[in-house]
């Protein structure tokens, strides 16, 4: 598994203005993500592991510092720019799924590659039918999220991240919403998502989901107060 | 084909909603129905070129006597042919003047509507008969031989369709005339003839006060606007004022199109208002949808997040908005345009008993490819309107907060300010329409209540036209009618039986006069209307003498000529005297006799009971002094006028067969058709104004209980923090009257001031119309206070626990 720097983000600040405060959500970020990672990042609520994340995702923009990803500053890009890279760079986990309840799972899947130019129909298909079998969801394409169970949901969010295949995937706490058995399935999937080569970058506050990247972030107050390796690294290795 | 996937997905939105799309196609439906409808019928009556090859360019040059517009007729040959020798606008210059063409074969008279024209009226439509041929410049020379073209239908009704009828004769008014063409079906040109005899009437020859009016036909040449030449008309009729003022005192002359002319004074304004009207109605059901599509786009403003996290481009998500109101819009289209059908059609069976005339032939009410081409338009322009705002929001929200609380959020002070101005547009805007709606209604009440001058209750009223030959002396027309009243008299059920030239309510010749003793300035003669009353007619009308005494059997021929004048004219020419005695005389006649004022009548409205025709006054001389051809005859019947048409007819044709009783009504129904297309304009308001009611009642609702539902939670707080649901009630409301103020700040003058056209042209006689605009915003004040009141109590009626709950 080649170890290529995906992501570099260096002395990156983010501060929220409201009226006459300004809130620092992020101070000097030094962080690098390297192709094939297994990322968490952890930290308590308004730590700003989220605002990471997003930024990550380029649903926000840093109000400092540089943002490499695959080689390219993309810190001064246009929205539009933007919404192109993340729409075939960035797969992306919600806690609460989100998916749209008026699509059914085949087209929530697909949503993201009809956004995609000169993609045609038919391979929008086939890359809709080999993530839905990945996540174990094929039988089940024509259903509405409402009638999927949550575990069902999250998988086809899942489904969904992966079916453009991206360059890396951020998971927002995504067993948040999800009981023991089923963020237990949905782990497992990112695992398995993960040894296939896949790079995901998850933010969560459960230790034990921690646990299960082979490296961990913590941030505290918006800064990096730790930056470890796990023993699932180790084992990797 | 990735928009098939969001225009599949916009409709199964809009099928998940049944409600929600189907008020927004509703309202849709009405805006664009309504607008679709009164397109086609404006461009029909007055801007879509006449139906021949160079339709865009014919015009009519006219006459214009003190500031109105006359037509069918009205510009003196003279006029006319110094026009036709001055200009240099046209192409194609012609005359023509409407006439009656008494059809006789010797067992039957019928009337028909003829044009007397000058024979290039054929080159000018560029039409060619089916039969025969059409005039010739040698048919227009005097002395010629009697010939005429006749139109299709009166080839099929009375000649039964005969294919021998080229060279065959017959009476026209008296006349032998042979038939020389026949025009194919549906050329009624100029307005709805079937007879086109030649003009052979010779300016050389004839005196100005001889010479009969005449309508000029123009094709304006391509290098000429229409600016140009209607300033080289106005020029010359300018200049022949000045050379004659005791025929062309205060007349100038006008060009426009044939359409405009029908249509008339003030018709111009009235298409302007209600274009207007028909627009506030579409802007209402604009702001109605898009709101309701705001509403929704807010309620979905995390899907839209969820397709920006994505990558979704913006064009993308503002066409996922875009495309739910290009389908409420297009569906709204569709059944606007089956409502437009079908009003259109219910014009055409409507519009014959509203008129005093025969529809025109070129009005044509009909769906066509142009305005289903423009509907499309409209369509394409209103979908971008209501979708574009909401879309817009839409594709520019926090997504990121969205993501991240999952909820809507509280109402943002801007969506607020967006709230608070649709309120206000839609408050502006249906006071505008309900003030001129209710205006019109209020003037036309009195106009309905109007005193002509006569009682005209329980009367059958015919047109009779003398031929010329067979009536070519003073004695004979006389006799003529001395027959003809004492027949009808002593029919059973006739109370009493009259003649004038014009009966009240209908229009009358307006002339120059001048009185002894009164000086004229700068030639600028007074004018009144002329009528010619027989015997003993004014007293079977009931027109109340104020002085003086009725004509009588001596007031005739050689004995001293009498006239008895209106108050009004009386009291214009006369104050402060007694006019019994006055001497007056003609201007534009060859008879310069003084006439002496022998009796006041109340004023009487000869035209319609607007305000440029209403106060014009009258003189009247007696028909023994003055006898006529042409006639307006009348019964006065117990039970019921139309009982009698046929006792009418039958004993106008025992005088004499071949003078046929024509245009035979109740006068009752006549009045009612000559402000019949006042009362059709204002049902046409009315539906406006109901329209722009509903639609801005629901809007306001559901602007207001939008809102108030996502202030849910700030009402939530506020209650929970102890404020009683009296100050939460009364904190509503007053934001509902505030916007409701604004509205009516900016609606009430804008009502009134456009409202002030229809005051103008109807020229009310009190001001009562005034209250209208006390009425209307007090209306609007109830449906505000309830549209506010209704959402705030449903908002108190939570529990304080569950609205800080609410999303």
């Amino acid at each position: 598994m080649s170890k290529q720097t995906l992501i570099r983000l260096n002395n990156l600040k983010k501060i929220f203005y409201t009226d006459e405060v300004e809130t620092h959500a992020l101070s000097d970020i030094q962080l690098s993500i390297n192709s094939g990672e297994f990322l968490s990042i952890s930290g308590p609520s308004g730590c700003g592991k989220s605002t990471l994340l997003s930024i990550l995702g380029l649903l926000d923009t840093p109000s400092e510092g540089e943002y490499v990803l695959n080689g390219h500053s993309v810190v001064d890009l246009t929205s539009a720019q933007r919404a192109a890279i993340r729409n075939k760079e960035v797969g992306f986990i919600f806690q609460s799924f989100n998916l749209i309840s008026d699509l059914t799972v085949e087209e929530n899947v697909a949503l993201p590659l009809t956004y995609r130019d000169n993609l045609k129909k038919a391979d929008i298909k086939s890359q809709v039918k080999s993530a839905l079998e990945k996540v174990d969801m094929a039988h089940r394409s024509n259903h509405f999220p409402s009638q999927l169970s949550g575990g069902q949901q999250q998988r086809v969010a899942v489904a969904r991240a992966i079916a453009g295949n991206p360059s890396i995937i951020l998971a927002d706490e995504p067993t948040g919403n999800l009981d023991t058995k089923n963020a237990e399935a949905v782990m497992q999937l990112l695992e398995k998502l993960h040894s296939e080569g896949a790079t995901i970058c998850m933010v969560t506050h459960d230790p034990r989901s921690a646990e299960r990247a082979e490296r961990i972030v913590e941030i505290l107050d918006g800064k990096i107060i730790a930056d470890s390796i796990t023993h699932k690294s180790t084992a990797v290795a | 084909m990735k928009w098939l996937f969001d225009l599949k997905y916009a409709y199964r939105m809009l099928l998940k909603n049944p409600g929600f799309s189907g008020l927004t196609i509703a309202v849709m439906t009405a805006g664009l129905g309504l607008c679709i409808y009164m397109f086609s019928f404006i461009q029909s009556v007055m801007f879509r070129p006449l139906p021949f090859e160079n339709g865009d360019k014919m015009y009519v040059v006219e006459a214009e006597i003190d500031g109105v517009f006359y037509n069918n007729g009205s510009l003196l040959l003279h006029d006319y042919q110094e026009i036709k020798q001055q200009t240099d606008s046209f192409s194609i210059i012609g005359a023509y003047y409407p006439s009656t063409a008494n059809l006789s074969n010797g067992d039957r008279a019928e009337r028909y509507v003829a044009v007397n024209t000058t024979a290039n009226l054929f080159d000018y439509t560029g039409i060619h008969p089916i039969m025969g041929r059409t005039l010739t410049p040698e048919d227009n020379q005097s002395g010629a031989q009697k010939v005429a073209v006749i139109g299709y239908r009166l080839w099929q009704d009375y000649f039964n369709g005969a294919t021998d009828i080229i060279g065959k004769t017959v009476k026209n008014n008296g006349v032998v005339t042979e038939i020389v063409g026949v025009m194919p079906e549906g050329f009624r040109f100029p307005i709805n003839h079937q007879v086109w005899i030649p003009m052979t009437d010779d300016h050389t020859r004839l005196s100005r006060t001889e010479a009969p009016n005449v309508s000029g036909f123009v094709l304006l040449k391509d290098d000429v606007s229409l600016e140009q030449a209607s300033q080289e008309i106005k020029t010359i009729m300018t200049e022949l004022e000045k050379r004659y003022p005791e025929t062309n005192s205060r007349t100038s002359g006008y060009i426009t199109t044939f359409k405009k002319a029908v249509m008339g004074n003030g018709s111009e304004m009235i298409i302007g208002m209600m274009l207007t009207a028909v627009l506030f109605v579409l802007i209402l059901a604009c702001v109605n949808v898009g709101n309701l599509l705001f509403a929704r786009a807010n309620e979905r403003a995390k899907e839209t997040a969820i397709r920006v996290a994505l990558g979704a481009p913006q064009y993308r998500l503002i066409m996922q908005m875009m495309w739910e109101s290009v389908i409420i819009c297009t569906i709204g289209g569709l059944f606007g345009l089956f409502g437009a059908a079908w009003a259109l059609e219910l014009t055409v069976d409507t519009l014959p008993s509203l008129m005093p005339m025969e529809v025109p032939y070129f009005w044509t009410l009909e769906l066509d490819a142009e305005l289903i081409a423009q509907t499309t338009l409209i369509v394409l322009l209103t979908s971008f309107l209501t979708g574009i705002v909401p879309a817009w929001k839409m594709s520019r929200s926090d997504f990121n907060a969205v993501l991240r609380d999952g909820t809507r959020g509280a109402l943002s002070k801007r969506a607020g300010r967006v709230n608070q101005i649709l309120v206000i547009v839609e408050v502006a805007l249906s006071c505008v329409l309900l003030c001129m709606s209710g205006v019109l209604v209020v003037l036309l009440q009195e106009v309905d209540q109007t005193y002509y001058g006569a009682n005209l209750d329980n009367k059958l009223k015919a047109r009779i036209g003398l031929p010329e030959i067979s009536y070519d002396d003073d004695t004979s027309k006389e006799t003529y009618f001395l027959q003809l009243l004492t027949r009808l008299k002593d029919k059973p059920g006739v109370k009493s039986a009259g003649a004038m030239s014009s009966l009240p309510g209908e229009g009358a010749w307006y002339t120059t006069f001048e009185t002894d003793g009164r000086e004229v300035i700068e030639n600028n003669y007074p004018r009144a209307h002329l009528i010619i009353s027989y015997t003993g007619t004014m007293q079977a009308l009931n027109m109340p003498l104020v002085s003086g005494r009725y004509f009588n059997i001596n007031d005739r021929k050689g004995n001293q000529r009498v006239a008895i004048v209106t108050r009004s004219l009386a009291e214009k020419y006369w104050p402060g005297e007694d006019p019994l005695g006055k001497q007056l005389r003609w201007i534009e006649t060859d008879n310069k006799e003084w006439i002496t004022v022998v009796g006041i009548v109340n004023h009487t409205i000869h035209g319609q009971p607007y305000s440029m025709m209403k106060h014009r006054p009258s003189i009247y001389v007696p028909y023994s002094q003055q006898p006529s051809r042409f006639m307006d005859l009348f019964i006065e019947v117990s039970g019921n006028p139309n009982d009698y048409r046929q006792v009418l007819s039958s004993t106008v044709s025992s005088v004499d067969p071949e003078v046929p009783a024509y245009n035979v009504n109740t006068i009752d129904d006549a009045l009612q058709r000559s402000t019949g297309g006042m009362f059709f304009i204002r049902s046409l308001f009315s539906v406006f104004a109901l329209c722009a009611l509903l639609l801005a009642s629901s809007g306001i609702y559901g602007v207001l209980a939008n809102s108030t539902a996502r202030r849910t939670q700030e009402i939530g707080i506020r209650r929970a923090i102890g404020a009683s649901d009296e100050k939460i009630l009364s904190m509503m409301m007053r934001q509902g009257w505030f916007q409701l103020s604004i509205g009516l700040l900016f609606g009430l003058p804008l009502g009134y001031l456009t409202s002030l056209g229809f005051v103008q042209l109807v020229g009310p006689e009190s001001s009562n119309y005034l209250w209208v605009f006390l009425f209307i915003p007090t209306t609007i004040a109830i449906v505000v206070s309830l549209a506010t009141f209704f959402p705030a109590k449903k908002a108190i009626q939570m529990e304080p626990s569950s609205a800080l709950r609410y999303e």
